[in-house]
């Protein structure tokens, strides 16, 4: 399998606390990769990192072969590294389709001027965007509600919505942060099936969560961090039974 | 074709001809406010780029109109290009200063921002001041009437007509920008600045767009208050008239197309009516800003939009 995504020895530090310190891991084209952990083990702080939130300390982030590191969120959005957020990260002023086609402003954009001026190459521009949002729509059966005001949706169909828009451009590796939460159980079964069929397309996917049921469904590799560390590393069933993981994660048992 | 048969179109067309038919029904004080309720919308849009599409405390709105009316002023009477000519660089010249305040405005957020762009504003208003025979210094200066096809704006209605169609060919040009990439960024990026940038938007350019179409519009009114007074002068340039251009975004509605619209109308008309009793124009602003934002945080456009969903506005084009 090839490698989309490999950190090597990535630390950062906040005001001298090392919140990741030496973390390797790789994840490879069409593999889901879990990062659990204890509260505060640095699970977000990773994703932060590698999406260019946060300054590394030390240590590399390489996508693709490529160096990420220094470059600013967008251009790193733009190379194919798409995420979704904890909470916040839609926007619940506009509606599920507005959301999208926020999404699509890499692939669909359209020049301000014909814009203005309404011209018949933004117009047809401008229809295509719609047309490959509702398709995108489509694919997660939420095409019914294009025109609901986000905040009106419940946080499950928001969290699909969420997915929809990060991939609504072109994502070579999708990192969702604790996708679960709020989710009813029927949902989460819908989410599970969900990141199965991306990862066969081909998608890298990187998830937080703490939900281990889906975790230990839907992944290939789980890393283990404690208090910035990797612990472990290995398939479901080894973190499972993995001693070390036990006494640090999940407490005696 | 398809365009034809849109309801809300048709209804704007026979607005719009309503309005241009107003001259024939009613003098021309009424004629001289209604351009300037024209002047105001487009004010009022221009400031709303920055405050309501980008959601920043920026007040250097009234620098961009000011430069608009200097700068078409400028170019008629210095430069002695035609009234179109010196109508688009005007424009430009707005969008320009848009551009440059808005690039320090990228370091600075809230109080900051708002300090800064508020003392531009008197920066500006210093430099017409002390503009010597290019600006006319504290008098100001008169200008030629327009001219168009070989006709002169003089009278209140020629001003009015062209004021009116300036002011509709503004209105539809920022809904088209509202509904495009660039107004989808734009919210998106003043809404949750990192959520934006994971989906690759630039926040800093749509920043400092923001900027720019806000001085490119006001500064459109500002060369049309210009012609319709026929002349400028740093006294129309004051704080009265920042905070009066807020207030009509604030009471119309943030964020809005229809909102600003709404807001001029109302703090221009109103006025007119309670000019005969002293100290009411005051407190009726103060009294709407104030209930507004504790009632309807949205504007008045906003709170309708509320009550009726089909009124909101949408950042996405249609279809059809």
């Amino acid at each position: 399998m090839t490698v989309q995504l490999e950190l090597d020895a990535v630390s950062v530090q906040f005001a001298g606390l090392k919140a990741v310190s030496d973390v390797s891991f790789t994840v490879a084209k069409g593999e889901i990769c879990a990062v659990i952990g204890p509260n505060g083990a640095g699970k977000s702080t990773l994703f932060n990192a590698i999406g260019g939130y946060v300054r590394l300390a030390s240590g590399r982030v390489l996508f693709g072969g490529e160096a990420l590191n220094g470059r600013p969120i967008h251009e790193i959005a733009a190379a194919g590294v798409r995420r979704t957020f904890q909470n916040g990260g839609l926007f619940l002023d506009m509606t599920v389709i507005e959301n999208v086609m926020v999404g699509l402003h890499q692939t669909h954009p359209i020049p301000l001027v014909g814009a203005a001026l309404a011209l018949p190459s933004a117009r047809r521009r401008e229809r295509e965007a719609i047309e490959k949002a509702r398709e995108l729509l489509a694919l997660m059966g939420i095409q019914e509600q294009e025109d609901v005001l986000l905040r009106n949706l419940s946080s499950g169909q928001q969290r699909m919505v969420e997915i929809v828009r990060a991939l609504a451009s072109p994502a070579k590796l999708l990192m969702l942060d604790e996708p679960a939460v709020g989710l009813t159980s029927l949902e989460v079964q819908r989410l599970d099936g969900i990141l199965k069929q991306l990862a066969r397309s081909g998608i890298a996917i990187l998830l937080v969560e703490h939900v281990l049921d889906l975790v230990m469904s839907v992944s290939d590799k789980v890393v283990v961090l404690n208090s910035g560390e990797r612990l472990a590393e290995g398939t479901p069933g080894e973190i499972r039974s993995n001693p070390a993981v036990l006494e640090a994660y999940l407490g005696h048992s | 074709m398809s365009r034809m048969r849109d309801p809300k179109i048709l209804i704007m067309a026979v607005a719009v001809a309503l309005l241009a038919c107003l001259p024939l029904f009613v003098n021309s004080y009424i004629v001289y406010i209604a351009a300037m309720i024209c002047i105001n919308a487009l004010m009022a849009l221009g400031f709303n780029f920055v405050i309501g599409f980008l959601g920043q405390l920026v007040f250097a709105n009234t620098a961009f109109f000011g430069v608009g009316a200097y700068a078409y002023s400028i170019l008629l009477m210095h430069v002695g290009l035609p009234f179109p000519l010196a109508l688009l660089g005007a424009c430009l010249a707005g969008g320009l200063i848009g551009l440059i305040v808005g690039l320090p405005a990228l370091r600075l957020r809230g109080f900051e921002l708002a300090i800064v762009t508020l003392a531009f504003n008197e920066l500006m208003r210093w430099i017409y001041l002390h503009s010597g025979s290019i600006g006319g210094g504290a008098s100001g200066m008169g200008l030629r009437p327009a001219t168009l096809f070989g006709y002169e704006l003089i009278s209140d209605t020629s001003k009015y007509l062209m004021i009116l169609v300036v002011t509709v060919i503004g209105i539809w040009m920022v809904s088209n920008i509202a509904k495009s990439t660039a107004g989808r960024a734009i919210v998106a990026v003043g809404a949750n600045e990192f959520a934006a940038s994971a989906l690759s938007i630039p926040p800093a350019r749509y920043n400092i767009l923001a900027f720019a179409l806000s001085g490119f519009f006001s500064a459109i009114a500002g060369a049309l208050f210009a012609i319709l007074l026929g002349r400028v002068a740093p006294e129309s340039f004051g704080l009265n008239q920042l905070l009066l251009g807020f207030a009509m975004v604030m009471v119309g509605g943030l964020g809005t197309v229809a909102g600003p619209v709404l807001g001029a109308v109302l703090l221009t008309a109103a006025p007119e009516f309670l000019r005969s009793i002293p100290g009411a124009e005051e407190i009726l602003f103060s009294v709407l800003l104030i209930g507004l934002l504790i009632f309807m945080p949205s504007g008045l456009f906003g709170g309708l939009a509320a009550l009726f969903p089909s009124l909101r506005e949408r950042h996405r084009g249609k279809l059809s």
